[in-house]
C-alpha cells in the first residue's frame, strides 16, 4: 500500500475539536498519509479551529477544501449534505485508500494500523465498532451506552452473520473498487451513506471487516432531547434498509424478554415471576455491561450509575421504536428529509 | 459462433453469486456472451412486496449501483475474456395463480422500467430503450413448482411484442414453444454454479453487444445442450466441457437459421 488519503468532512465546533484535529497530526505510524479536510464555507466556526492546529503541525501533509470556494459543478446534485462537502476532497485524494473518518473522531495509537491491517484484497470496507467517550449530561450517558451495548452487538453480529453493518466515523476502503460501484455519486442518494457502500462492496463479492479496535467519539455535552431526536434518524435509517429486521427489534431487548421469559417460566414451571423477571434483567444487564467496558473503557466513576442509565435506555426503547415506526421524516443538519424504502432521500 | 447464456441471476435478488464472480465463472469456460437479469418484483402485490422485504429483487434503491457494476463489470469481461456482458433485468409479475405470473427478460436495458405496467406497456417500454424482449419459461416443466404461464395462455396477443421465447431453461426443454413456429432462445436461468448444465444458445454474429440483439431478433441462434460435471471451479478445465446436443432431441428442425 502507499499510503493513506484520511478524510475529514467538518461542520461547526464539535465538543474538543482541536484535540479531535490534533489526534490526527500526531499519528506516529510507518504509513504515509495525508489529510484533506473539506467545509462548505470559510465561515463555518470548524474553518478557524483549524487553521491553528494546521500551523502547529507544518510537517504533516495537510489541505483544505472549501465548497463555496471551488463549486464543483456535480456537487449541487448532491443530496447527502455530508458527501458534498466530501466530493472535492475525495477526487483530490493522492492514495488509492481512503479513510473517512467524522469530525468528532479521536484517533487513537494504533488505531490506523489496525484499520489497514484489515484491509485484505478481497475485502471491500474497514469498520470500527464506535465508542461514546467524554460524555456530559444524562443525554451523553445514554447515547455512550446506546452505542456501546445495542449498537455494538447489533453491529458485531450484523458483520458476523448477517448484512454488513458499516458506520461512517470510521471507513477505510479503496478508492479503485468504491468507482467500481459508482462512488459517490450513488452513495450521494442515501443519508446512510456509510450503510450503502458496505452494501455495495457486498454485492461486488468483498467482505466487510470490523477493526479490532473501537474508535473513539467525543460526545461532549449532549441533552436527552439531542439523544431522543438522533435515534430516531438512525432508527428510521434502519428501517428504511431493513424493515424486517427493524420489525423485530423490540421483541429483542432485555425488557420484552425478561418480562416474556418471566411470563412464561412462570406459567410452565410455577416459579414467581417477579424473581424470574430480576434475575432475567440481572444477568442481561450484566452482560451489557462487561460489553460497554469491552467497547468503551468504563470511567470508574460511571460504574455506579451505568445500572440507572442503563435501565433509562431500556425502557426508553420501546417508545423510541413506536416514535421512529410512526414517521419516515429525518432531520439532519439543518435540512429536512423524507426516507423513501431502501433509503433514497426526498426532500421533503 | 458465440456460446451464449442470457439469463443468470446474481446476488442483487435471487442468485447466490456475486456479478464479478459470475463473469470469471463464464468468463474461464469460453463463454462468448452472457446477461445477467436480476428480477424486479411488482411492488403492488404481496408476493413482489415480500421479495422486496427479502431483498430478492432489485428496487429504485439499488437499481442504479446494479447497473454502475455491469457497467464496470462489461469492461472488465471484454478485457480480461473477449466476453461480451449484457446489461438485463427479468420482470417479475408473480401471482399466486400460475396462470396469472410472467417472467419478461429485457436484454440491453439502460433505464428503469416500472414492473407494476400492464405486459403490454412493459413490452413497448423494453422496444424503446432499444433493448429486446424474451418470454421467460413460457410453459410448464410439469415439476412441482412455480410456473409462469401467462405469456403463453395470451401468445397470440403478446407474440408481436416479443423477440424471443425460451425453448430451453436450464435442463428443460419446452417441446411445445419449439413447434411453435415463434422465435426462440434457450439459456439457463442460472441462480447457483450447480446449475450450469443446461440448454445455451449459440449465436451467429460478431461479440458486440448491439450486434448479438440483433441476431436475437434475426434468430441467427442454435440451441445446444451444455454439461459439465460441477466439481468445484479451481478443478475445471473448461475445455473439457465441450457442449453436445441431447440425443433425445433432433434439434435441426428447430434451428432458426
Amino acid at each position: 500500500m502507499d499510503g493513506v488519503s484520511i478524510l475529514k468532512p467538518l461542520k461547526g465546533a464539535d465538543a474538543a475539536l482541536a484535540l479531535n484535529l490534533e489526534s490526527f497530526f500526531s499519528i506516529h505510524s510507518e504509513i504515509p498519509y495525508e489529510l484533506l479536510f473539506s467545509l462548505e464555507s470559510k465561515q463555518d466556526t470548524a474553518y478557524g479551529v483549524l487553521t491553528d492546529v494546521i500551523k502547529r503541525f507544518p510537517w504533516v501533509s495537510a489541505s483544505i477544501f472549501v465548497l463555496e470556494e471551488n463549486q464543483n459543478p456535480n456537487s449541487s446534485t448532491v443530496k447527502n449534505p455530508k458527501l458534498r462537502n466530501l466530493s472535492l476532497s475525495f477526487e483530490h485524494a493522492k492514495f488509492d485508500t481512503i479513510l473517512i473518518s467524522d469530525s468528532n473522531v479521536r484517533l487513537k495509537p494504533g488505531e490506523l494500523e489496525a484499520l489497514v491491517s484489515e484491509l485484505s484484497e478481497d475485502t471491500g470496507i474497514v469498520t470500527a465498532i464506535v465508542s461514546g467517550i467524554e460524555f456530559r449530561g444524562i443525554g451523553g450517558a445514554l447515547e455512550s451506552v446506546f452505542l456501546g451495548t445495542f449498537y455494538a452487538r447489533f453491529m458485531a453480529l450484523c458483520n458476523r452473520y448477517a448484512k454488513p453493518c458499516v458506520v461512517g466515523k470510521a471507513m477505510l476502503f479503496r478508492k479503485s473498487q468504491a468507482v467500481r460501484f459508482g462512488g459517490l455519486r450513488l452513495l450521494s442518494e442515501f443519508l446512510a451513506e456509510d450503510f450503502m457502500a458496505g452494501e455495495s462492496m457486498r454485492k461486488l463479492g468483498l467482505k466487510i471487516k470490523t477493526s479490532s479496535m473501537s474508535v473513539n467519539q467525543v460526545l461532549g455535552r449532549h441533552s436527552v432531547e439531542t439523544f431522543w431526536l438522533r435515534h430516531i434518524r438512525w432508527g428510521r435509517i434502519r428501517k428504511s434498509h431493513a424493515p424486517l429486521p427493524f420489525f423485530f427489534e423490540p421483541f429483542f431487548g432485555p425488557l420484552p424478554m425478561s418480562l416474556l421469559g418471566a411470563y412464561g417460566i412462570h406459567h410452565l414451571f410455577l416459579l414467581n415471576a417477579l424473581q424470574v423477571f430480576a434475575a432475567s434483567w440481572a444477568y442481561l444487564g450484566a452482560l451489557d455491561f462487561l460489553c460497554y467496558v469491552r467497547v468503551t473503557r468504563c470511567p470508574i466513576l460511571f460504574i455506579p450509575c451505568f445500572p440507572l442509565i442503563w435501565t433509562l435506555r431500556e425502557c426508553l426503547a420501546l417508545p423510541l421504536w413506536i416514535r421512529i415506526a410512526s414517521g419516515n421524516d429525518v432531520d439532519w443538519r439543518g435540512s429536512r428529509f423524507t426516507l423513501a424504502p431502501g433509503g433514497l432521500l426526498r426532500d421533503k | 459462433m458465440i456460446l451464449s447464456d442470457f439469463h443468470i441471476h446474481s446476488n442483487f435478488s435471487d442468485g447466490k453469486h456475486s456479478i464479478p464472480e459470475i463473469v470469471d465463472f463464464y468468463g474461464s469456460r469460453g463463454f462468448g456472451s452472457i446477461a445477467i437479469t436480476d428480477h424486479l418484483c411488482e411492488d403492488t402485490t404481496f408476493l413482489g412486496r415480500a421479495a422486496a422485504y427479502l431483498e430478492r429483487t432489485l428496487t429504485p434503491a439499488n437499481f442504479p449501483f446494479y447497473l454502475e457494476i455491469l457497467k464496470s463489470e462489461k469492461k472488465r469481461a471484454l478485457n480480461q475474456y473477449g466476453m461480451v456482458l449484457i446489461p438485463g433485468i427479468e420482470i417479475t409479475k408473480n401471482s399466486l395463480s400460475n396462470h396469472r405470473s410472467a417472467h419478461i427478460i429485457a436484454l440491453g436495458i439502460s433505464h428503469w422500467i416500472n414492473p407494476n405496467l400492464p405486459v403490454d406497456e412493459i413490452l413497448t417500454q423494453i422496444r424503446a430503450q432499444d433493448a429486446i424482449s424474451i418470454a421467460a419459461h413460457p410453459v410448464s416443466n410439469h415439476k412441482l413448482e412455480k410456473q409462469t404461464l401467462h405469456l403463453w395462455d395470451e401468445r397470440k396477443l403478446y407474440a408481436p411484442l416479443f423477440d424471443a421465447w425460451e425453448v430451453g431453461s436450464g435442463v428443460n426443454f419446452y417441446e411445445e414453444v419449439a413447434r411453435s413456429g415463434l422465435p426462440m432462445i434457450a439459456s439457463t436461468d442460472l441462480h447457483r454454479f450447480s446449475q450450469i448444465s443446461g440448454w445455451k444458445s449459440m449465436v451467429k454474429t460478431q461479440p458486440k453487444p448491439e450486434l448479438i440483439l440483433d441476431a436475437i431478433r434475426n434468430q441467427s441462434v442454435s440451441f445446444h445442450y451444455y454439461e459439465e460435471n460441477y466439481d468445484g471451479i479451481a478443478c475445471i478445465n473448461p475445455l473439457d466441457f465441450v457442449p453436445r446436443r441431447r440425443d433425445a432431441w433432433n434439434l435441426d428442425f428447430i434451428s432458426a437459421t
